[in-house]
């Protein structure tokens, strides 16, 4: 059914130096999936730490000034260089081969887009050996960021670091859009684009309107910390700290719609294959996420509404109604499992975890619209159980979901379902230990970023079990990276298509070769390979789209 | 195979689930179900936030409810049996679903905000003459409230012309960071009496944050905030720091004595009164000399 003929693997690997020289999309995405994992274990250790930390109160490990930095490069690595890049790497590999393209439109472009992650990984990290990383938040608010509050090279640094990676960014969504625009193959309309790809546009948009201002105002941060510059430092005259919480927002709001849009499109092409049926409501899907998007830039001052400098009506209203297309699209999934034959693979299991978890955190960050209820949760605890649901819940749940449904066609063999399952479990259960107390902890006011608390406050608990939970996490990712390592040195041979996917990149071999198909099926749908697999069944089966 | 694994990974499930129970039981020390719904509110805009909380509370656990249901019997319902090779039904979409899931969350979305939005005017409500002024001034990495006679602004208690008419009261950081025998600095305020903050910060931004009155204000230098509250019930909250100022942020905890008024001017009157009482220590070494609140010291 797939074009086997083809040699895949013969010069696939041709040792380091082809891949530190690669333009090839598909080894990028998967530079980028490693690359990201990487750090992913190193934002995990930083992630451990304050947990360990915070397991019960009085500072039994580290200072103050250790702990401020371990929360401030765990989140930072977290959204910079783990999540944003994994999706992206997904992206990487996925879009050219799922609208039937050989490559992306700018390959070199495309290989500079990844170098530089982990090089401005190493300069962020640098901070540790060069006296302390940046300890400020990852949010980095001014004028506590100012040189005058933080001094020694962390910050800096952090800035240098950042704003490589804005650069990676903008030049990564040139790409995707030139790609999705230009180089989709005949019959391949935008309407018959897997909801990945539409996920990885939409995204692409909002990093090339969004990715430029917080790369500006960290060259002005930089210019006020170093040259003497005043925008954002109130100790000269025209600084405005307000300012850079809106500059910041402006990208950091879209941000997380950056990071959750296309895992929504990873499980949108999972848990369809593994119902056995197409995605419920496909167009409502595209419009809800192009709603998310265009909404997106009208939500970023519900940060701010504990300022006293925001037009509170609007962005609380906006806030709420960005809620309706995630509803949207919670609806046509779960649409999408009625009926079905649902096979519970690792990745599909990924992916309801998705649904359950990620639907929390929709909830919970309804309770922030309300500007009330929001004065009373803002930078408590609350708001760090807020983002994990979606962050951890949302993108990771989907990365995981990806990994496993996709990692047989990047390397031709399947990731081991046992040990997978195992990895599951332990990540839903842990997830939810760690992050479900935090509610709890929030709404009886534990602010967030604190090193410690006391031991009078009522707070022991929850957050000894907040730490059981994230060891736990830690814990399940033991049988994962043993999977990883069993699996390439000789997994379960996959085959092109082990799934029964639906979409163009199951036509091609696994691994796929370079220019990636030799011929592609008749694209008459979104679902081309599910077509030409049923070309010849009753017409009743096919029938409807 | 389907099966088997689902089997497998329930009974994980179960004995994870048993095993972090008894952990919890186990090491249960100052946990109870109180903590599962927010404070009992002490201030008259407290329990206004507080109703609310409860109306989005009822309506997210109903959706969580709904939705996890709907998940759960689909993946139950809908597994696929052993040696079931053929297809479901392949159906996409439906138009009039679409609307449905559409407008009626938008229905809910809209009565939540017009219920919070009009929450909000009461929360946000100000008097032009409230009682009792403080002036709150915040600073790496504690707390000094400042009390004001009629007629003279917080900002001017330093000045001489003012010398022994204010009260201020300044935190000191915990000696040795040891919390065991620190006791934060105390706001007194009249119960059912509007009391308004005047919040500056002389540094970085910090964040005046009491959970009992399920408010917080952030205090941004340059940007003097102001609020108003009416605590309605005696007692002492805990207050503290919520947005992160540097190194010592955990240590920017106060309290809240709210106490009837007779007690309230008693207070007042026991710090006017010379020689200073022991509440009035000297500024924390850390305070930033030279600034306005810092000066005026008894």
């Amino acid at each position: 059914m797939a074009t086997t003929a083809l040699r895949p693997a013969a010069t696939y690997r041709t040792g380091l130096y082809e891949w530190l020289t690669t333009t090839d999309h598909k080894k990028i995405g998967i530079l980028y999936t490693f690359n990201s994992l990487i750090l992913f274990l190193v934002g995990g250790i930083f992630a451990l730490a304050v947990r360990t930390e915070l397991a019960q109160p009085g500072l039994q490990f580290m200072t103050e000034a250790t702990y401020n930095q371990m929360f401030t490069m765990h989140a930072s690595v977290m959204i910079f260089w783990v999540v944003i890049p994994f999706l992206a790497g997904f992206g990487n590999y996925l879009v050219p081969l799922m609208i039937g393209a050989p490559d992306m439109a700018f390959p070199r472009i495309n290989a500079l887009s990844f170098w530089l992650l982990p090089l401005s990984a190493v300069i962020a990290l640098m901070g540790f050996p060069l006296g302390g990383a940046a300890a400020e938040g990852w949010t980095s608010y001014s004028p506590l960021a100012q040189a005058k509050f933080s001094t020694g090279p962390g910050t800096d640094l952090w800035i240098v670091a950042l704003t490589l990676v804005g650069t990676s960014s903008i030049l990564g969504a040139i790409n995707f859009l030139v790609t999705i625009f230009k180089m989709r193959a005949p019959g391949m309309t935008l309407f018959r684009m897997p909801v990945f790809v539409w996920t990885t546009m939409v995204t692409s948009v909002l990093v090339l309107m969004g990715t430029p201002v917080l790369t500006s105002a960290l060259i002005m941060l930089y210019i006020d910390r170093n040259l003497g510059g005043s925008f954002f430092n109130t100790a000269l005259a025209g600084g405005n700290a307000i300012l850079w919480e809106n500059v910041f927002w402006f990208y950091s709001h879209p941000a997380v719609y950056i990071m959750i849009l296309p895992a929504m499109g990873i499980v949108s092409e999972v848990i369809p294959t593994f119902s056995r049926k197409p995605l419920f409501g496909y167009k409502a899907f595209v419009f809800a996420t192009a709603g998310i998007g265009a909404l997106g830039f009208s939500v970023w001052a519900h940060h701010m509404f504990t300022t006293g400098s925001v037009y509170l009506p609007f962005f609380s209203l906006m806030t709420f109604l960005i809620a309706v297309p995630t509803g949207v699209k919670m609806f046509n999934w779960v649409a999408t499992l009625f009926r079905g034959k649902i096979r519970f693979t690792t990745a599909m299991l990924f992916a309801v975890g998705f649904l359950s978890l990620f639907l929390i955190g929709g909830i919970n960050g309804a309770f922030l619209a309300a500007v009330p209820v929001d004065y009373q949760v803002h930078a408590t605890y609350f708001i760090v159980a807020h983002i994990h649901y979606v962050l951890f819940g949302g993108s990771i749940m989907g990365i995981f979901a990806g990994l496993y449904y996709w990692w047989p066609k990047m390397f031709g063999r399947k990731l081991n379902e046992g040990l997978g399952k195992i990895h599951f479990v332990g990540i839903f259960i842990g997830m939810n230990l760690t992050f479900f107390p935090m509610h709890l902890l929030g709404i009886s006011g534990m602010p967030r970023r604190i090193a410690d608390y006391s031991a009078t406050a009522g707070w022991n608990d929850l957050n000894l079990l907040a730490t059981i939970g994230g060891f736990t996490i830690a814990a399940a990712m033991l049988p994962f990276l043993w999977n990883i390592f069993v699996t390439l040195r000789g997994g379960e041979p996959a085959g092109d298509d082990p799934w029964e996917g639906n979409t163009l990149e199951w036509a091609t071999s696994s691994p796929p070769p370079p220019y990636n198909f030799d011929h592609l099926p008749p694209i008459r749908s979104e679902r081309p390979v599910f077509d030409q697999r049923h070309a010849n069944d009753a017409p009743a089966l096919t029938a409807g789209h | 195979m389907g099966l088997t694994a689902k089997r497998w990974a329930r009974r994980a499930g179960v004995v994870a689930a048993l095993g972090a129970l008894a952990v919890l039981l186990s090491a249960c020390s100052d946990f109870s179900l109180r903590n599962a719904v927010p404070p009992d509110a002490a201030s008259v805009q407290g329990q206004a936030s507080r109703n609310i909380y409860d109306i989005v509370f009822v309506i997210g656990a109903a959706v969580f409810f709904l939705v996890e249901g709907l998940i759960l019997f689909a993946v139950v319902r809908y597994r696929r049996r052993a040696g079931d090779d053929e297809l479901p039904p392949q159906i996409h979409g439906n138009n009039r679903l679409e609307i449905i899931w559409t407008a009626i969350p938008i229905a809910i979305v809209l009565a939540l905000f017009v219920l919070s939005w009009q929450t909000l005017n009461t929360v946000d409500a100000r008097t032009p003459t409230p009682p009792v002024r403080i002036g709150v001034v915040a600073y790496q990495w504690q707390w000094e409230f400042v009390y004001a006679p009629e007629g003279v602004a917080w900002q001017d208690c330093g000045a001489p012309v003012n010398k022994g008419k204010c009260v201020t009261v300044f935190g000191t950081l915990p000696a040795g960071g040891d919390r065991s025998n620190w006791t934060p600095p105390t706001m007194h305020v009249p119960v059912n009496e509007t009391v308004e903050l005047q919040l500056h910060s002389t540094d970085v931004i910090h964040s005046f944050y009491v959970p009992a009155f399920l408010f917080q204000r952030d205090i941004t230098p340059r940007k003097d905030q102001v609020i108003q509250f009416t605590a309605d019930r005696i007692g002492i909250y805990r207050g503290q720091c919520t947005q992160f100022c540097g190194l010592y942020h955990q240590f920017m905890e106060f309290q809240v004595k709210v106490e009837s008024k007779v007690d309230y001017v008693a207070w007042l009157q026991q710090e006017l009164t010379p020689p200073p009482a022991p509440s009035a220590a000297p500024p924390s070494p850390s305070g930033p000399a030279g600034s306005p609140a810092a000066s005026s010291a008894p």
